[in-house]
């Protein structure tokens, strides 16, 4: 069998607040991210999914657990190594301002490979593939307040696979977007996983958009409470699964 | 109530208060030595004797400017203010508390902020005050008799002009405050949008830049002939060529930079773009510093200037280093004696009467003024002639001594001294006036016993140099002084300027962390950041001065004589604003 690209194994977060002992925010969670898999993490506000994805995208520390990234344990890298990880590996969406509105679309797009030194020429390249993949090519000398909320957010998903990397993390990636541009943006994420074989690990608290994933956890109280399993069947009807499941929670 | 907030807001975010509060206090106590010396009229009119009114007029002008500078830094330190507070004051609207309660709060913390920093920064005015005077005083070697820590005026005058000012800026923030709505206040950080160019005007206005500045450099030689007019239309050219040079041309190279290949390695283009798009709000600023960097690098190179010229002055000015009347001086501690003789005299009458014979072997250095009739003619370096004692310079300035009466004594060169009592002078001439100083600081104090007017200078060289030093002395003293109180207001109003934009800075450099970068490489983009921001007027600046320097060529042996001093004092005081500033960025902009 092929080895999964991310392996996170009892992790534990508590964070400290002052004197009074805080419950833990993850509580000895495991979950596994197949290569190639779509996976995504569903859970009510405060169940902790922005936490979970800080740790496995090495941006936070547990209080106790492993991570492993391509079969590399991430947690006993240094800030420095960690980060080129970072750089290299990983790709990130986040819900809003994930650009610099000092650098125009095209500029926002090359840093991950200017940050890897990579050739000029190369570096033009690549942005320009992934400008047409992802439909910004017009917007590309254009600053990041001049570009609407959907057209920000692909730039930022240009940004996160210019440098073609192994996984890609997204907290809310449609959390801004309107349900139209939501599902463009979900598109544009399933081409990616599809023909780039990135394998994409996203957060979201919104049904719909977590309907285009390939499974689902649910995340509550810290734990896994549930997993969801797209298979052969149509978004449409995994997305009515997933409502189900969700009122299954309720009661 | 509301003061009570007021006060706990300043304990709750002291460290980023403190950075705020030390600013504001190193104003206030610059603005205090400032008008300490500005106002104490017995210092200036000591200071020099010749050119009284231009110095207290140096100094007025010299008051408007920091006064100008002062606003301007003031402004940014309370823009900087309000950008701490400016979350925390979204919330208390949507919680219900009304603008006008805002507004109110605002001017109180503005206010209680202006005190402090007022009463602080006059102890600590004081203490500089002290400190500075002592030191400068020391190492020009002179005494200023009428240098005081400050009287209750100054301090008055101090406090008031900054609660002024912080009254001023508390109901300008309380204005602008209330005509934000709750929603802009809680996104204190507001999205800027990079401003449109056109290319081709930005070109022809970034090519007049540079032409501009470069004419008021090349015009710089020849500005003083033409006096105030051409002082003040090479001022016009050279602040006109930086406002455009800065906010045009850099903006054409920033655009250049970031096409090219250069720039597409690391994070040159972060930085790059950075500055791109702060070049619109910086330019005035940038602007300003540039040129203050420049007169405060002048002033002092000026003054230093001077002042290193001024033992060439003595020497050119005496024939003799030193002449005394204390038989038990012993020159054997001097370094390099090239000429030392003793003679007697006699007076009578205010009449000197020296040996002819003995005149003539000893061969007294002097200087020859009149020559030809032409009595402004360039004094010769020669020795007494005999046959015309009452050319020689040397034979009257020691007449003039041992008689002490100046102007009034006659010189009578003869074969057979007169009766009465026979005294001797013995006169010594160094090769270097400076290498002896100490020594002869030594012997021109045993000397007072031996004085008939105890106020006259010691003939020779040395005596020279103690007079040149006390009239200019003063003026260096003034223009170090000048020059770093303005250097340390403009190195402070960049500073905050910078730290007051940190809030919109610090996400992008969190994305950046997110994307891979490494935190050493953060720190050093982050240093170089602000590193450009710094550069920038200093490089311009120094170009300023040294170009600068030449309009002294006319008036001062050689103007670029004080500059390496300078530049040292100027490089040091504003390279440490640079690091300072820089580490607190880094401290504010990117996380633990
Ligand atoms: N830096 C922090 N310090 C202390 N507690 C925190 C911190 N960040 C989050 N928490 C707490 O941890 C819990 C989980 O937060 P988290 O942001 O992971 O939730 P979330 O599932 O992403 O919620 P949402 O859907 O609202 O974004 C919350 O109870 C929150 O209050
Ligand atoms: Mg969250």
């Amino acid at each position: 069998m092929v080895q999964p690209i991310l392996l996170a194994k009892n992790i534990k977060k508590t964070y400290q607040s002052g004197a009074h002992v805080a419950q833990p925010v993850l509580n000895d969670l495991s979950l596994t991210v197949e290569n190639g898999e779509f996976l995504a993490i569903m859970g009510p506000s405060g169940s902790g999914k922005s936490t979970l994805l800080n740790i496995l995208s090495t941006l936070m520390q547990p209080t106790s657990g492993s991570v492993t990234i391509n079969g590399q344990d991430i947690l006993a890298m240094n800030d420095k190594d960690m980060a080129k990880f970072r750089g290299q590996d990983m790709g990130f969406i986040f819900q809003n301002y994930n650009l610099i509105e000092s650098l125009t679309v095209a500029e926002n797009i090359a840093l991950p490979l200017n940050l890897q030194k990579k050739a000029p020429k190369l570096t033009q390249e690549r942005v320009q593939v992934v400008s047409e993949l992802l439909n910004i090519k017009e917007l590309r000398h254009k600053y990041p307040a001049e570009l609407s909320g959907g057209q920000q957010q692909r730039v930022g998903a240009a940004r996160a696979l210019v440098h073609e990397p192994g996984l890609i993390f997204g907290d809310e990636p449609t959390g801004a977007l309107d349900s139209e541009n939501a599902r463009e943006m979900m598109q544009y994420l399933t081409k990616i996983n599809q023909e780039k074989l990135i394998s994409i690990l996203m957060v979201t608290h919104d049904p719909f958009s977590a309907s285009f994933a390939s499974r689902i956890l649910f995340l509550n109280d810290g734990e896994i409470a549930g997993e969801l399993v797209r298979g052969a069947q149509s978004r449409e009807s995994f997305y009515q699964q997933i409502l189900q499941q969700l009122g299954n929670f309720e009661e | 109530m509301l003061n009570k907030i007021a006060f706990k807001a300043l304990r709750q975010k002291w460290r980023d208060y403190s950075v705020l509060l030390i600013g504001t206090t190193i104003a206030v106590a610059i603005f205090y030595m400032f008008t300490n010396i500005a106002m104490n009229e017995e210092l200036l009119r000591s200071l020099s004797t010749m050119t009284q009114k231009m110095i207290v007029f140096v100094f007025v002008l010299g008051q408007i400017l920091l006064g100008v500078i002062t606003f301007v830094y003031l402004n940014f330190a309370n823009s900087f203010l309000v950008r701490l507070r400016q979350k925390d004051y979204g919330l208390l609207s949507m919680l219900g508390a009304t603008k006008h309660q805002i507004g109110s709060l605002l001017l109180r913390e503005t206010l209680l902020l202006g005190l402090i920093s007022s009463i602080l920064g006059v102890f600590v005015g004081m203490g500089i005050t002290k400190l500075s005077g002592q030191a400068l005083m020391q190492s020009i070697g002179i005494k200023l008799s009428h240098w005081s820590v400050g009287t209750p005026k100054v301090v008055l005058v101090t406090i008031g002009f900054f609660l002024l000012i912080f009254l001023f800026n508390g109901l300008y923030n309380r204005w602008r405050l209330m005509r934000l709505d709750t929603l802009t206040l809680l996104q204190a950080d507001h999205v800027v949008s990079a401003k449109k160019v056109n290319p081709k005007r930005q070109l022809i206005l970034g090519l007049l830049g540079i032409i501009l500045l470069g004419t008021s450099y090349a015009i710089m030689p020849k500005v003083v002939q033409w006096q105030m007019i051409g002082l003040t239309v090479d001022l016009i050219l050279n602040v006109t060529g930086t406002y455009l040079f800065v906010g045009q041309t850099l903006g054409l190279v920033t655009y250049w930079i970031g096409k090219s290949e250069f720039g597409q390695k690391g994070l040159r283009n972060f930085i790059n773009g950075q500055l791109r798009f702060r070049l619109d709000e910086y330019k005035r600023i940038l602007t300003m510093i540039a040129v203050l960097f420049g007169l405060a690098l002048g002033a002092i190179s000026v003054g230093q200037g001077y002042y290193v010229s001024l033992p060439k002055q003595a020497v050119e000015n005496d024939a003799l280093t030193l002449a005394t009347k204390n038989p038990k001086t012993d020159f054997a501690d001097l370094k390099d004696v090239t000429y030392q003789a003793q003679l007697d005299y006699v007076v009578k009458d205010q009449t000197v009467y020296f040996n002819k014979d003995s005149v003539k072997k000893a061969q007294v250095p002097t200087l020859v003024y009149q020559q030809n009739g032409q009595p402004d003619a360039k004094p010769k370096q020669t020795t007494v002639d005999v046959n015309h004692p009452e050319d020689a310079y040397t034979l009257s300035t020691l007449a003039n001594y041992v008689t002490g009466v100046p102007f009034g004594s006659d010189v009578q060169l003869v074969n057979q001294l007169p009766a009465g009592k026979q005294e001797i002078i013995k006169l010594v001439k160094v090769k270097d006036l400076q290498a002896n100083e100490s020594v002869l600081k030594k012997m021109a104090a045993n000397e007072k016993a031996y004085m008939s007017n105890p106020d006259e200078m010691i003939p020779g060289a040395y005596g020279n140099l103690i007079t040149l030093k006390t009239i200019f002395g003063g003026l260096e003293f003034m223009s170090i002084f000048l020059g770093i109180a303005f250097l340390i207001m403009l190195a402070s109003t960049l500073m905050f300027k910078t730290l007051s934009n940190v809030s919109l800075d610090r996400r992008r450099y969190e994305i950046l962390a997110m994307i891979g970068t490494t935190p050493q490489q953060l720190r050093l983009t982050a240093f170089k950041d602000v590193g450009i921001l710094f550069f920038i007027p200093m490089l311009i600046g120094l170009m300023d001065a040294t170009m600068g320097m030449q309009i002294f060529k006319p008036i001062m042996p050689d103007p670029y004589s004080g500059f390496s001093l300078g530049l040292m004092l100027v490089l040091g005081i504003y390279g440490g604003y640079y690091i300072l500033t820089s580490l607190i960025y880094q401290r504010l902009v990117l996380k633990k």
